[in-house]
């Protein structure tokens, strides 16, 4: 089983870890050909951005595994809103 | 039900229902994310080339994967035995890892070559050696009734026929019993060398037996007092003089420790206020005015949680039992351990083997603070947490009191007021003034009531407010984080913050639905585990 598995578990996270390296390697690619005018602290509050979505997610997740399954919904779809109002700001700002 | 469907540990097998739920599951994960990547694609072409368009649809996948990495990772961290705090994993199994059903075999190896027989006592070396040492020290008492030196002839019968046949095991045994007496010579030059390793040895064996080998047939462990602690406490110190420690500090740091090594989750030590300790009875003398033991100076407390998933399913299919038997093992092993090394020591340990009451000696050694409730919460496990010390004079350096914003939490909090059927818990206060103190005092009399209604065969407990306790929550990243944010935070906006999710996005059932039918449905807060439920594993009719 995953969870408790020697080997999976880290190779998830060396897989995950591949993943975000390809994100961002692939980020600036996408931000020229849409035109935004990147500055560090835009790349921060991208960043910023996507790790709050992944951390609003995974507490949703986490409180569905732990059998907290209406906790775990109502966390997700709160943090789905707020990511969704977040993006249109960031978006006016990019 | 296939054989692969039940009795599976956590970190092992998988149910077929499960693999072929999960193969078919991956293949949509699959088809979905060929779907996906095809989109992507589609999004992310650009007219500078293919290397960059497929760059940027690899970044796009990965942004997606990642999200749906983060939700594997949270669900697997909520779901996780790990998280289990005093029970992880392990107790449930997982140290049975090794895959064992592709070298399931229809024989065992050791082989069967002819006709076969049931085995005998003698046959066992520790079945011949107990026989022979009952004979050698009658366990009532008086002469031998063997000697060495009377020879295989003298010898009862099976002992006799046995050893006729094999004079090699004879042999064997006579020097067996030379190297006894020899290695308790040599352990003249060893006692001081290995006294820890020998202590603890002798501590972990005090549930069945005492230093000299000899087994308890009858009795609990640890033994009730008979008579006054000033000899029941110092029974079986061996030693002249108590074994000294460097320091105080030493002696703490090692006792916490070697509590931790019994089974103890949490250990903290406090000097002993002796306000803590009943008047009017002292266990091994019963009734009566008696002062506090000169020799109860410092308290070693321990905690250890309930098995969290049934915890949560109080107060039908919870037990305190389960906690209360290993704080008894635990305060045992300790009183013995202490014994071991030269100081006095006496166990204090659930139910009712107390001759002082807990919290707040927890309290004074920084476990803790006091809830609504009336229960110890802890940080680590929160009222999940049954205690227990042992009583005792040696140096210590003891800890001192936390202020981690729990009383302030409970405050606002009173779920467990709200849930409890009995109304046994105060929304107030802490108003209450009690022998000077102020606290949270619950009624315990409208406690019990609900003790004496839930639907269990004994009256063993409730423990409703235990489940619905905001702070009894396991060891994720989650709790992880509001565990560190809350005592931290001046301005109580976490508390009111995590206290909101608590009310708003966690369901409880109401507090009488609690109870049996016809004023409640039995409820639980958490469903139980499947370890718990009869209809599973038995062929019985379900009828509720």
């Amino acid at each position: 089983m995953f969870i408790y598995s020697t080997y999976l578990k880290t190779l998830f996270w060396i897989l995950m870890g591949l993943l975000y390296a390809l994100m961002i390697v692939a980020a600036p690619v996408w931000a020229r050909d849409l035109g935004f005018e990147m500055t560090w602290w835009k790349w921060l509050l991208s960043a910023g951005w996507y790790g709050l979505l992944s951390l609003g997610v995974a507490a949703g997740a986490t409180l569905i595994g732990e059998k907290e399954p209406r906790a775990g919904t109502l966390m997700l779809s709160a943090a789905l809103i707020l990511m969704i109002v977040l993006s249109a700001g960031l978006g006016t700002i990019l | 039900m296939t054989e692969t469907s039940i009795g599976e540990n956590p970190g092992t097998r998988t149910s077929l229902a499960t693999t072929t739920c999960s193969a078919g599951m991956a293949v949509v994960f699959i088809l979905a994310l060929g779907l996906l990547a095809l989109s992507l694609c589609n999004v992310a072409w650009a007219d500078s080339g293919v290397s960059r368009s497929l760059l940027k649809t690899g970044g796009l996948l990965a942004a997606v994967l990642g999200i749906v990495g983060a939700a594997a990772a949270g669900y697997a961290a909520g779901r996780s035995y790990d998280s289990h705090t005093g029970w992880e994993r392990y107790t449930h199994g997982a140290g049975q890892f090794f895959n064992r059903k592709p070298f399931r075999r229809d024989r065992p190896t050791y082989g069967v070559e002819q006709e076969t027989e049931r085995l005998r006592f003698e046959e066992s070396l520790f079945g011949r050696l107990s026989s022979l040492r009952n004979l050698v020290f009658p366990p009532g008492g008086g002469e031998p009734r063997w000697l060495p030196a009377m020879g295989v002839a003298r010898l009862p019968e099976p002992l006799q026929g046995y050893f006729k046949k094999h004079e090699d095991k004879y042999a064997h045994t006579l020097k067996s019993f030379e190297l006894l007496g020899r290695q308790r010579a040599d352990w003249e030059d060893y006692k001081v060398q290995f006294a820890v390793a020998d202590a603890w040895s002798n501590a972990n064996a005090a549930a069945f037996e005492d230093r000299n080998g000899n087994e308890f047939r009858e009795g609990v462990f640890p033994p009730e007092p008979q008579g006054p602690p000033e000899a029941w406490d110092f029974r079986g110190i061996y030693r002249d003089k108590p074994l000294p420690f460097k320091s105080p500090r030493h002696a703490s740091e090692f006792l916490k420790k070697i509590t931790h090594t019994f089974g103890a989750t949490l250990v903290g030590i406090a000097r002993l206020n002796p306000d803590w300790c009943y008047q009017g009875f002292l266990r091994g003398l019963g009734p009566g005015d008696y002062q506090v033991p000169a020799h109860w100076q410092y308290a070693i407390v321990f905690a250890t949680p309930h098995e969290w998933d049934q915890m949560y399913a109080n107060p039908n299919y919870g037990t305190s039992y389960d906690a209360y038997s290993r704080q008894r093992i635990i305060g045992g092993k300790l009183e013995s351990f202490l014994h071991e090394l030269g100081y006095p020591a006496r166990a204090h340990v659930p139910p009712t083997s107390y001759d002082l009451v807990m919290p707040p000696i927890a309290i004074d050694a920084g476990l803790g603070e006091e809830g609504r409730h009336g229960l110890l919460i802890t940080p680590e496990l929160g009222p999940n947490a049954r205690l227990g010390c042992v009583t005792t004079n040696v140096p210590m350096e003891v800890d001192r009191p936390v202020n981690l914003g729990i009383m302030d939490f409970c405050m606002k909090c009173k779920i467990c007021a709200e849930k409890c059927p009995g109304g046994a818990i105060s929304h107030l206060g802490p108003d209450e003034i009690v022998r000077g103190y102020r606290r949270w005092c619950i009624k315990d009399d409208l406690c019990f009531h609900i003790w004496a209604s839930v639907a269990q065969s004994h009256a063993r407990g409730c423990r409703i407010c235990l489940a619905v306790c905001p702070y009894s929550r396991k060891n994720n990243w989650v709790h992880a984080l509001s565990r560190y944010l809350n005592p931290r935070d001046p301005t109580g906006m976490v508390s009111s913050s995590l206290l909101w999710i608590q009310k708003t996005f966690f369901k409880y059932p109401k507090a009488r639905d609690f109870l049996p039918p016809p004023q409640g449905k039995n409820a639980t807060y958490h469903d139980p585990p499947d370890w718990l439920l009869t209809e599973k594993w038995f062929d019985v009719p379900k009828t509720w």
